[in-house]
């Protein structure tokens, strides 16, 4: 219900910001993204960009499942924005893969934790590339990126042709078990993007960015905000009924509130 | 006698008239006498107005005590073969269609109530307010510069089957306006407990974009509260007869359509622009006399 919900927000001024919202626009709240739509703010995320709010207006931000597709410039200006837009003391909640959760799995040997992630819907371009595993399955979960061959997933335009290739860098096996096995998640991250921008074909990243809960932390008291909680539990219930996906993707990940200061 | 007084051009059915009239009589218990009585009758009521106007010229474009006795008489034969209506009923728009007049209204301009005092209208009556009124209602609700499209004109026609059983006759539809009432207004205008105070045999379908509920807003009408509805809840009600107010949310706005309707043996659709503050036509026959292939 686009239409109505865009009408209802001409006239009922949003107090609360989804950053990365996707094509769907919510009632009382200016959703920002790289999409046009109607109901949705369209807004291309880089260092540069604005969220075209007035300082010190907003009452929450949130973002799902939005940062870790983007660079860290980027995020560092989408949270100086979020900071700018925010009224003091007022809440920003990030909710982002839960990767202590996922390399915690992966040192217990888990088999199945990588299921329903939506893989599936694009190993077939692994063929003869690199091995359909777990290792694999998570480096493209921390950071992954398609081929100018493959076309573009989001918009559902992907060829089926040998060529193709949507998945992670292409790393050798022994070097990426050791990677994963004694390295920070940062550096895990900033390893793999850099091993697949070596790819001359590399069109665009999917995930490009990961982060330890403390590491996003600490990313976030950078930018002057102060973590008020981080208990998945409690910050579903506490916000379950004005959020409408924070529930989505709950079990692999993590929640952070934090207050402007 | 005066000589420069004419006699007026008489109102004549043409034979696809008749039979666009019979053919709407049809599906009433009326015997075939009957119907030609009534015919008969609604061709009186509607050279009688033309009389009336071209005696008073002056007055054409006014609405007096006699205009409204020819409303009435129209009303009760309207009555006689198609009966009379309940106090309100109401029914469910689907999403598609909500979603469709939401995205009509996002093209739409606002105006200022005040400002459209002295704003007239070819065929409709306007509403004459005090000053004091006209600012209350500005600061309480937007309305709407509602222009009619081709898009609204099939939505017009879309809705002649859901009230097909309340308003039972055919029927003309005179104006469409649309408002946004603010969360936490004060009861002025439609807001505040009133009857239209429309000539009879008048209808009015409000189509409520918003939820029904505490946070969006309600309808108390006949003495009922209308709450708990979803987006697309219609209510159709006899607005000179029945007690109504809309009763504006506690925090957000309502979001309606108002659409005015006039029973009639033909049916009609809006063939002029809506006026924000419109109320019904000056003259019966405006309906009747626009189907010119019907009627000469």
């Amino acid at each position: 219900m686009s239409n109505l919900i865009t009408l209802l927000n001409k006239y009922h001024e949003p107090k609360s910001v989804n950053i990365g919202s996707g094509p769907r626009p919510w009632f009382g709240w200016h959703c920002f993204d790289q999409v046009v739509t109607q109901g949705v703010h369209y807004c291309e995320f880089s260092e540069k960009c604005s969220l075209n709010l007035e300082s010190e207006t907003m009452d929450l931000v949130y973002s799902s499942h939005c940062f870790e597709h983007l660079e860290d410039n980027t995020i560092s200006n989408l949270l100086s924005e979020a900071h700018r837009i925010l009224e003091k003391n007022k809440t920003l909640l990030i909710k982002l893969p839960d990767y202590d959760w996922f390399m915690q799995n992966y040192k217990n040997k888990n088999q199945t934790f990588m299921n329903g992630m939506g893989i599936d819907k694009v190993v077939w371009s692994w063929e003869g590339k690199v091995p359909d595993d777990i290792l694999n399955r998570l480096s493209f979960m921390i950071c992954g990126y398609w081929n100018y061959s493959y076309g573009d997933p989001y918009k559902k335009e992907v060829n089926r042709v040998p060529e193709a290739y949507c998945g992670p860098a292409k790393f050798d096996q022994t070097e990426l078990k050791e990677l994963f096995e004694s390295s920070s998640i940062r550096k895990i991250v900033k390893t793999l993007r850099a091993k697949a921008s070596e790819d001359t074909q590399l069109k665009a990243f999917n995930h490009q960015n990961a982060w330890s809960l403390k590491e996003f932390s600490q990313v976030l008291n950078e930018h002057n905000f102060e973590v008020l909680n981080t208990d998945r539990d409690f910050i579903i219930k506490q916000f379950e009924n004005f959020i409408p996906d924070i529930r989505t993707h709950d079990y692999y990940s993590m929640y952070l509130t934090a207050q402007k200061i | 006698m005066d000589d420069n007084k004419q006699s007026p051009k008489k109102i004549i059915l043409s034979d696809n008239g008749k039979k666009n009239i019979l053919d709407n009589l049809s599906r009433t218990s009326l015997s075939s006498d009957q119907k030609e009585t009534l015919i008969i009758d609604l061709i009186n009521i509607l050279n009688d107005e033309r009389v009336q106007s071209l005696n008073k010229e002056q007055e054409l474009n006014t609405f007096t005590k006699d205009k409204e006795t020819l409303f009435s008489r129209h009303n009760e034969l309207i009555k006689t073969a198609y009966g009379d209506n309940k106090s309100f009923s109401t029914f469910n728009l689907n999403n598609n269609t909500v979603e469709i007049l939401a995205g009509h209204l996002l093209s739409q301009k606002t105006v200022v109530f005040s400002e459209l005092a002295s704003v007239k209208h070819e065929y409709l009556m306007v509403s004459n307010l005090r000053p004091d009124k006209y600012k209350a209602l500005d600061e309480n609700l937007i309305i709407f510069n509602f222009e009619m499209s081709d898009l609204i004109q099939k939505f017009h026609q879309s809705l002649r089957e859901p009230l097909a059983n309340y308003v039972k006759s055919p029927f003309s539809i005179l104006n469409t306006r649309a408002w946004v009432t603010k969360p936490g207004s004060v009861n002025v205008g439609p807001n505040a407990q009133h009857t239209d105070g429309f000539a009879p045999g008048h209808l009015k379908l409000m189509i409520y974009l918003t939820p029904l509920n505490d946070d969006f807003g309600k309808l108390s009408i006949d003495n009922k509260l209308l709450t708990s509805a979803s987006a697309g809840a219609c209510v159709i009600f006899k607005n000179s007869d029945v007690l109504h107010n809309g009763i504006p949310g506690l925090k957000y706005p309502r979001i309606c359509i108002e659409i005015t309707l006039l029973r009639s043996f033909i049916n009609c659709q809006q063939f002029h622009d809506s006026h924000p503050n419109g109320k019904h036509y000056f003259n019966l026959s405006t309906p009747y006399l626009k189907n010119d292939h019907l009627f000469s």
